[in-house]
C-alpha cells in the first residue's frame, strides 16, 4: 500500500507539471490581457503617457516580459516555494482571497452533496427493488428531468417562483440588506437562507446521476448468485437488500462519491454566478474574464490537484470496501 | 401476399411489436393478480398448511406448473411435474439443459425470479416433521423459516454463490445465528468451525477469516455445502454441485454429500446431467424433458431397463468403460421451442421409435412397477390398444 501510494504521488507530480504548463500557455494566449486593458484605461486619463509606453511599463512591472516558457519558469519557481503572488484584480495575495471565498463554495457544495446522497441512494435502491413499477417510472422521470434540464433553467425557474412570485428569498447575493444589523446567529441564519436556492439547484441537477447509478448497480447486484444464496439462507428481504446487496453496491458508489469529494472545494461556477454567491467559482470566473493570471493559475492548478486527489481517494476507498482489490 | 403473411406469423420466433405489447400487457395483468394475492397481509393458515399424502415423504411435487411470463410469450418451464422425495433417500433429477430441473427446485424454495416467474398451479408439499406446508401458497415469513433451516440449496456456481465482500466465517455464522437465535456468538462460531471441519477444510480457523476470492472453486463449493448443512436440514437440494469442479474434486464432494446425508439423515434432491453421478448417488431417478417428467423409477429400473425413448437415448449416449465405440451416440434434433408448446409428446420429433399413437395428445402415465412410471405410448396398456387409447383421449 505504501509503495502504491508513493508511486501514485510521484506520478501526480509529473502530471501536475504538465497540466500547469498547459494551463499557463492557454492563459497567456487568451485574447483578454489584463495589462492591455489596464494600459488602455490609464492612457485615456488626462495627461497620461501614450498607450504603447504604458503597456511596456505595465508588462515589465507585472512580469510578463519574455515568452511563455520564461514566464512559466518564473511562475513555477515561485509556486514550488508556495508563493502564488498577488492577485491583479483583487489586489491582495492570491491565497488570502482564496481563503476568503472558498468556504462559501464549500458550504454550498457540501450541503448539496449531503442532500444528494440522502435522496439519491434510497431512491435508487427503491426503484431497483420495484423495477418497472409506477414508483420506478416516477423516480426515473424525476431523475431524468434533473439530469437534462440545465442549471440556469432550474435556477431561473426557482428564482421566478420563490423570489419573484412568492417573495420568500432574495434574488441575488449571500447576505441580505439588513445583514450588518443582525446579531451573530442571525447573520449565520441570513447566509443560510440565501444559500437555500443555490443548494436546491445544485441538488436537483446532480441527484439524478447518482440515483440512476445506484439503480443500475443495485439491479445488477440483485441478479447475482450470492443474493439468491442469501435468500436461500432464509434471510428477510430487508436484510438481503440492506446488508448483502447494499454492501456490494457500496463498491461503485463509494468510488464515485470519493472522487467527487475534492470537487466540493472546486466551486460551482454556473450556480454561483447565477446567484452571485461570492464563492470560488464566481470569483475565479471574474478573474478569468479579466485576465488575472496569478489567481487563475492558482485556481486551475488547485482544481488539477483536486482531480488527482479525487482519483487517488477513489482508489484507496475502493481497496477499503472491496476485499478483492486490497493491495498488500 | 396473404400467403407470405400467414407463413411469417406462424414462425414461433417471429413476433410483431403489437403482439409483444399485447403479451406484456396480459402478462402484467396475470402476474399482478398473483402478486397481489401473495402480498396479502395475514394469509390464513388453511391456505398453506396441508397434509402429506405419505408421511414418509419429505417433499411431494404434485402437478407443479411454473411459468415464466416473458414478452415473447409464456414459457412453461415446469409443466405438470409430480414426484416424491422420501425421507433419507436421494432423488436424482436428470435432463437436458433448460428442461426445468433447476426451476423445479427453485419453485420448491420459492426462489424463482418474480414477478415474471410464477408457480401458477399445483402443490409442493413440504414436510417439516410437525406439519406439512404447501410452499406454493406459503407467505414469505413461513418460507424464510423453512429456507436454510428445513430445506437448503447448494447452487451450481460456487465461484459466484458467495458474497464477495463478507468473510467466509460471517457468511456461515449468519445462517446458523438466523435459525438458532438462542445460540451465543461463541457457540455460533464453534458450530461454523465444526461445519467447516465436517466438509473437509483443513485450515478452519484460517478459512474462517478469509474472503471468498482467496479460496479455490472446490473450497468455495465446500463452503456452500457447509452453509447448506449448518442447520441440519431435512432436505438438501444440490443443483449440479459438481459441474464447475474438476473430476477429483467432484468425487470428493460427492463422497462428502453421501457421508453427510447418512450422518444427519436428510434427503437429497440431486440435480445433474451427469449420469455417472446419478448412478453412484441416487436411490430414485426422475428423468425430465422439456418441463415434464417423462420417466421415473428406482436407479436400477432406470439404468437397467430404461423405457422412454429419451431415457434410452440418454443411456446410450454415456460412455461405458470397456465398450469400444467409434462415436458416442447422440440424440438427434433439439428441444422444441418452450413458447407455445404443442399438445403432443414433446419428444416425438426426435424419437426413433414413434408409433401411430404418437400423433395424438401428450401421453398419460403408464406404471410398469410400483415405482417405475413412464409417459410414452409404447407402453400404454398393450401395444395394440394404442389407437383406441388415443381415440378415447381425443374425445
Amino acid at each position: 500500500m505504501k509503495k502504491f501510494l508513493i508511486r501514485r504521488l510521484l506520478l501526480s507530480i509529473v502530471i501536475l507539471f504538465f497540466v500547469s504548463f498547459i494551463i499557463y500557455s492557454i492563459e497567456r494566449c487568451l485574447p483578454t490581457s489584463y495589462v492591455e486593458g489596464k494600459a488602455r484605461q490609464m492612457s485615456q486619463k488626462a495627461g497620461a503617457k501614450p498607450y504603447d509606453e504604458l503597456l511596456e511599463q505595465l508588462t515589465n512591472s507585472y512580469g510578463l516580459e519574455g515568452n511563455i516558457l520564461q514566464g512559466y519558469a518564473k511562475w513555477l519557481s515561485n509556486a514550488v516555494k508556495g508563493e502564488f503572488g498577488d492577485s491583479w484584480v483583487w489586489s491582495k495575495p492570491v491565497t488570502e482571497k482564496f481563503k476568503e471565498v472558498i468556504w462559501y463554495s464549500f458550504a454550498m457544495s457540501g450541503i448539496s452533496f449531503v442532500f444528494q446522497v440522502i435522496i439519491a441512494i434510497p431512491l435508487g435502491i427503491l426503484s431497483a427493488r420495484k423495477q418497472y413499477s409506477r414508483t420506478d417510472y416516477a423516480v426515473t422521470v424525476f431523475a431524468l428531468i434533473g439530469i437534462s434540464l440545465p442549471t440556469f433553467f432550474i435556477a431561473t425557474l426557482l428564482k421566478w417562483v420563490f423570489s419573484i412570485n412568492l417573495g420568500w428569498f432574495d434574488l441575488y447575493g449571500i447576505v441580505g440588506r439588513m445583514h450588518e444589523q443582525l446579531p451573530p446567529i442571525g447573520q449565520v441564519l441570513d447566509m443560510g437562507k440565501h444559500l437555500i436556492l443555490p443548494v436546491v439547484t445544485l441538488t436537483v441537477v446532480s441527484v439524478g446521476n447518482l440515483m440512476r447509478y445506484t439503480r443500475t448497480n443495485m439491479l445488477e447486484v440483485l441478479n447475482s448468485d450470492y443474493i439468491r444464496t442469501a435468500r436461500a439462507k432464509g434471510l428477510s428481504e430487508n436484510k438481503v437488500i440492506n446488508y448483502h446487496a447494499f454492501r456490494n453496491i457500496l463498491i461503485p458508489i463509494v468510488t464515485l462519491l470519493g472522487s467527487t469529494i475534492p470537487t466540493l472545494f472546486g466551486g460551482a461556477m454556473i450556480t454561483e454566478t447565477l446567484f452571485q454567491i461570492p464563492g470560488i467559482g464566481y470569483i475565479s470566473y471574474m478573474s478569468l474574464t479579466q485576465g488575472d493570471v496569478p489567481f487563475t493559475m492558482f485556481y486551475m492548478v488547485f482544481l488539477a490537484i483536486l482531480t488527482l486527489a479525487g482519483t487517488l481517494i477513489a482508489d484507496i476507498l475502493y481497496a477499503i470496501v472491496d476485499p478483492r482489490v486490497r493491495v498488500n | 401476399m396473404n400467403f407470405f403473411k400467414k407463413e411469417s406469423t406462424k414462425d414461433a420466433n417471429y413476433i410483431s411489436a403489437k403482439e409483444s405489447r399485447a403479451i406484456s400487457k396480459e402478462n402484467k395483468r396475470i402476474t399482478d393478480e398473483i402478486e397481489k394475492k401473495r402480498k396479502r397481509k395475514n394469509i390464513p393458515e388453511e391456505e398453506y398448511v396441508t397434509k402429506m399424502k405419505n408421511s414418509n415423504n419429505v417433499v411431494e411435487f404434485d402437478n407443479v406448473h411454473t411459468y415464466f411470463f416473458t414478452d415473447i410469450g409464456t414459457v412453461k418451464s415446469v409443466d405438470g411435474v409430480s414426484f416424491d422425495v422420501p425421507q433419507g433417500k436421494t432423488v436424482g433429477i436428470v435432463g437436458e439443459s433448460g428442461c426445468g430441473k433447476s426451476v423445479t427446485s427453485l419453485s420448491l424454495m420459492q426462489l424463482v425470479q418474480r414477478p415474471q416467474g410464477q408457480t401458477v398451479k399445483g402443490e409442493i408439499r413440504f414436510n417439516t416433521g410437525e406439519q406439512a406446508i404447501n410452499v406454493v401458497n406459503a407467505p414469505m415469513e413461513t418460507m424464510q423459516k423453512l429456507r436454510g433451516n428445513y430445506m437448503s440449496m447448494i447452487f451450481q456456481e460456487p465461484m459466484t454463490s458467495l458474497n464477495p465482500v463478507f468473510r467466509i466465517g460471517s457468511q456461515v455464522d449468519e445462517v446458523i445465528a438466523l435459525h438458532n437465535p438462542q445460540m451465543s456468538k461463541e457457540e455460533v462460531k464453534n458450530r461454523t468451525i465444526e461445519m467447516l471441519e465436517l466438509v473437509g477444510i483443513a485450515n478452519c480457523e484460517g478459512v474462517y477469516k478469509m474472503y471468498p476470492h482467496e479460496l479455490s472453486g472446490g473450497m468455495r463449493q465446500r463452503i456452500c455445502i457447509a452453509m447448506g448443512l449448518a442447520c441440519n436440514p431435512r432436505l438438501i437440494i444440490a443443483d449440479e454441485p459438481t459441474t464447475a469442479l474438476d473430476v477429483t474434486i467432484q468425487a470428493q464432494i460427492l463422497d462428502l454429500l453421501r457421508g453427510l446425508k447418512d450422518k444427519i439423515n436428510s434427503s437429497i434432491m440431486l440435480i445433474t446431467h451427469d449420469l455417472g453421478v446419478i448412478a453412484e448417488m441416487a436411490d430414485y431417478v426422475v428423468v425430465m424433458y422439456a418441463g415434464r417428467v417423462v420417466e421415473q423409477g428406482t436407479v436400477q429400473e432406470i439404468f437397467k431397463t430404461p423405457k422412454h425413448p429419451y431415457t434410452i437415448g440418454l443411456m446410450a449416449s454415456k460412455p461405458v468403460v470397456g465398450k469400444d465405440v467409434d462415436r458416442l451416440y447422440s440424440i438427434p434434433g433439439k428441444v422444441p421451442n418452450p413458447v407455445n408448446m404443442p399438445d403432443y409428446c414433446y419428444f416425438r420429433d426426435r424419437c426413433e421409435m414413434c408409433v401411430e399413437a404418437c400423433k395424438g395428445k401428450y401421453p398419460g402415465q403408464t406404471s410398469l412397477s410400483p415405482t417405475h412410471v413412464v409417459n410414452c405410448y409404447l407402453y400404454a396398456e398393450g401395444a395394440g390398444s394404442n389407437e383406441k387409447n388415443e381415440m378415447k383421449e381425443g374425445q
